[in-house]
């Protein structure tokens, strides 16, 4: 259960798409895993959603 | 029940616990376990096996360095030179279908020094988690070092162990003046507040860099962005600044109380010292009532400005009315617009008779000149007369207030002058409290206590809280400013962005930022403004369950700091006041409030569970422990003389229950399996 049950429910109320809640969590669970200063895996993240919304063709 | 559970402690050569399981089943009810053993045996060493374990640390010991080694004693003496031995804890923690084991490991060489003593020579540690999703033994992941430590994190962060492993004859001492910033930070960090934050920065930061990059195609931009960085850093520069004032004033609090704390226990002067702290308060509190009357005074004075302004327009708009209704046409006997209505289809029909609505028959030329003289006689429609019927008793009613405002500036004038005497009244009595110190002479040799010293010192200190808050004034009105500016400045950011037309990788990537900064701050904004209420009520209930007393505790606030404040039926505050026992089950309110609202359900380890409390406290607490083991798994050791009757009573048939005790030789705890 790294992310609480509260934040999980947050997310899921968003008035927001299923690939966005994705994004929304995976970034959390990174920076629970101690991302600190670094910003590469954001990044990473966000260039994949970018691609999958494309190829989402949404 | 959900939740995370400590299902066993596996040990190996630890302490008195030597090498043996504890294991912690609960019952089909209440995930309860429950150890008694005498002071000495190991109740406490069970505690620091598990921030040992976890954190490589046992704070239950008074002095690390003047401890016995980790290693268990007799086979530190039993083993011969130069083998290692290795000292391991294992915390095995079942969090739904996975299986967690937390794994410290110390190795240690038993080596003879030159007086003769055999010690253990600290080897290497390491530290280990063991993740077995559904049973599934083959496919264990093993992480060690840094990913070991992220997932301990994950569940058992290093800011918040003392809210789940505690003793509980140390919880009077939660609330020493000091540790609210503490207490706030593990609440942020147990609710995961600081992960939210720490993400909400790391995103701001990639908003900077994707702006800066569009930036450098419009110089605007650019220039708009570096204005709104250097306005948040100073908004960050003052917000330190006014943290850095409260934690000096809470500081300075802690000296002060010291001094007050002094001064009220040397006879001579322990009742001008309760004079004065009372003086203190009511000062306190005619400044209060002061800041409301001056809020008062301004509401009112901006309300009399309207209306007696307005005053000559209402009287003479009366009058109108007056008039009307004397003259009958207010309300009208006769309804105007359907009147015209009437005479325009009479003049629609080009002059053909037309029937009338009430009665039928046909209105003929002297019907319609009838009609025509009664809507010259009326001047005044329907909508209208009824909209005048309406603010009739509006106008006679601010009229009224009109007429009440010498009595009213009278009032506030005498509240006014009824304050400031006593304020200075206070301030008198306060003066001549401190000239009597400041020149006190101290005749008792026993207590050498500098009396004008401490007076002297307590001045200063008093000076300097009021400096401080003074700073967090002028500090709160630059954050407020900063922020205002920094809102203007962001909407001149979209302006100039909607004027760029750009395409392209980094507008994609800012918007996908922009978007999840949103959600970020409307998560954050949702679970810090709804935490501390429920922190606040929970807090409340289970304090109420936990005490015997009905009749004296009123309400309870928790502030932004989550400090808590509880006053009696009179609305008094007694947080100060309450007795050991009392502070104990707030502790105890206050930290399941938390665990509540965090959204995590983590077990709770206490050693002494019920202290000092007696009678009913005692049964109160317990009680209120027990039914709380319905939702989350507690652990709790108790020593034989705490364990009384009432309360095994109370905890029969419902707790897992086992009782230790130390080897003849005093070397090992006895009662766990496979000890040796």
């Amino acid at each position: 259960m790294p992310i609480s049950k509260k934040i999980i429910a947050e997310i899921e109320n968003l008035d927001a798409t299923e690939r966005e809640k994705q994004l929304i969590t995976r970034i959390l669970e990174l920076e629970d895993g101690g991302l600190r200063n670094y910003t590469q895996p954001y990044e990473r993240e966000i260039g994949q959603y970018i691609e999958a919304e494309q190829d989402g063709g949404v | 029940m959900n939740g995370i559970v400590i299902d066993e402690i596996r040990f190996e050569n630890y302490r008195q616990y030597g090498t043996g399981t504890l294991k912690f089943p609960g019952t089909d009810r209440f995930n309860l376990s429950i150890l008694v053993a005498q002071n000495g045996t190991g109740k406490t060493t069970l505690l620091n096996a598990i921030t040992w374990c976890l954190y490589g640390k046992e704070p239950q010991l008074t002095d690390a360095d003047k401890a016995l080694p980790v290693l268990n004693t007799k086979v530190l003496k039993e083993t011969p030179e130069g083998v290692v031995l290795d000292v391991v804890v294992t915390i095995r923690v079942i969090d739904g279908d996975k299986i967690i084991e937390f794994t410290r490991k110390h190795s240690f060489i038993p080596k003879t020094s030159a007086d003769g003593i055999k010690r253990a020579v600290p080897g290497p540690f390491s530290f280990t988690v063991a993740t077995t999703v559904q049973h599934d033994f083959t496919n264990t992941k093993f992480d060690t070092g840094i990913d070991a430590e992220f997932l301990r994190k994950q569940y058992f962060h290093d800011d918040i162990f003392d809210f789940y492993f505690f003793d509980g004859e140390n919880l009077k001492l939660f609330f020493t003046p000091g540790r609210e910033n503490d207490i706030k930070r593990s609440i942020y960090n147990i609710s995961q507040v600081s992960l939210l934050e720490n993400v909400s920065d790391h995103v701001r930061k990639l908003i900077y860099r994707y702006t800066h990059e569009l930036g450098k195609a419009s110089p605007d931009i650019e220039q708009i962005q570096t204005e709104i960085e250097d306005q948040e850093a100073a908004q960050r520069r003052h917000e330190e600044s006014r943290t850095s004032a409260q934690a000096a004033i809470a500081k300075l609090n802690i000296e002060l109380n010291g001094i007050d704390d002094l001064l009220a226990k040397f006879k001579p002067i322990a009742d001008l010292q309760a004079e004065r702290v009372k003086l203190e308060e009511e000062a306190v509190s005619l400044r209060q009532e002061k800041e409301q009357l001056a809020s008062e005074r301004s509401a009112f004075i901006r309300r009399y400005t309207v209306l007696i302004k307005l005053y000559p327009r209402m009287q003479s708009i009366l009058k109108y009315i007056a008039e009307k209704e004397k003259s009958g046409e207010l309300p009208p006997a006769i309804d105007i617009d359907q009147v015209r209505q009437l005479l325009n289809l009479l003049d629609n029909n080009l002059g053909q008779p037309c029937p009338c609505p009430m009665c039928n028959h046909d209105i003929d030329k002297t019907g319609r000149d009838h009609l025509e003289e009664l809507l010259a006689k009326a001047s005044v429609s329907s909508k209208t007369s009824n909209f005048l019927k309406e603010i009739k008793g509006t106008l006679q009613a601010a009229v009224l207030e009109v007429k009440s405002y010498r009595s009213k500036r009278q009032d506030f004038i005498r509240r006014e002058t009824e304050l400031e005497e006593d304020e200075q009244r206070v301030a008198k009595r306060l003066a001549e409290i401190a000239k009597i110190l400041i020149n006190y002479e101290n005749n008792n040799d026993e207590t050498k206590i500098d009396i004008p010293q401490k007076e002297a010192r307590r001045n200063i200190i008093k000076q300097q809280i009021a400096t401080h808050y003074q700073a967090i004034g002028a500090a709160n009105n630059s954050i407020d400013l900063c922020k205002q500016e920094i809102e203007r400045l962001r909407a001149k950011l979209e302006d100039a962005k909607a004027k760029l037309k750009q395409t392209g990788k980094t507008q994609q990537q800012l918007a996908v930022v922009m978007m999840m900064q949103k959600y970020y701050s409307q998560i954050l904004s949702n679970i810090t403004g709804g935490m501390r209420n429920e922190i606040e009520q929970t807090t409340r209930t289970i304090f109420e369950t936990m005490n015997w007393k009905t009749q004296t505790f009123g309400s309870m606030e928790i502030d932004d700091n989550y400090t808590v404040s509880v006053y009696d039926t009179d609305g008094l505050i007694m947080t100060a006041s309450l007795s050991a026992t009392e502070q104990m089950a707030l502790a105890y309110a206050f930290i399941l409030a938390i665990h509540n609202a965090s959204g995590r359900n983590c077990p709770l380890v206490i050693d002494s569970p019920i202290g000092r409390s007696s009678d009913k406290n005692r049964e109160s607490i317990a009680e209120a422990l027990l039914k709380i083991s319905e939702e989350k798994q507690i652990i709790m050791l108790f020593t034989p003389d705490d364990f009384t009757v009432p309360v095994q009573e109370l905890y029969a048939n419902k707790a897992h229950i086992r009782t230790l005790k130390l080897s003849s030789d005093e070397r090992f705890v006895e009662g766990i399996d496979g000890n040796g």
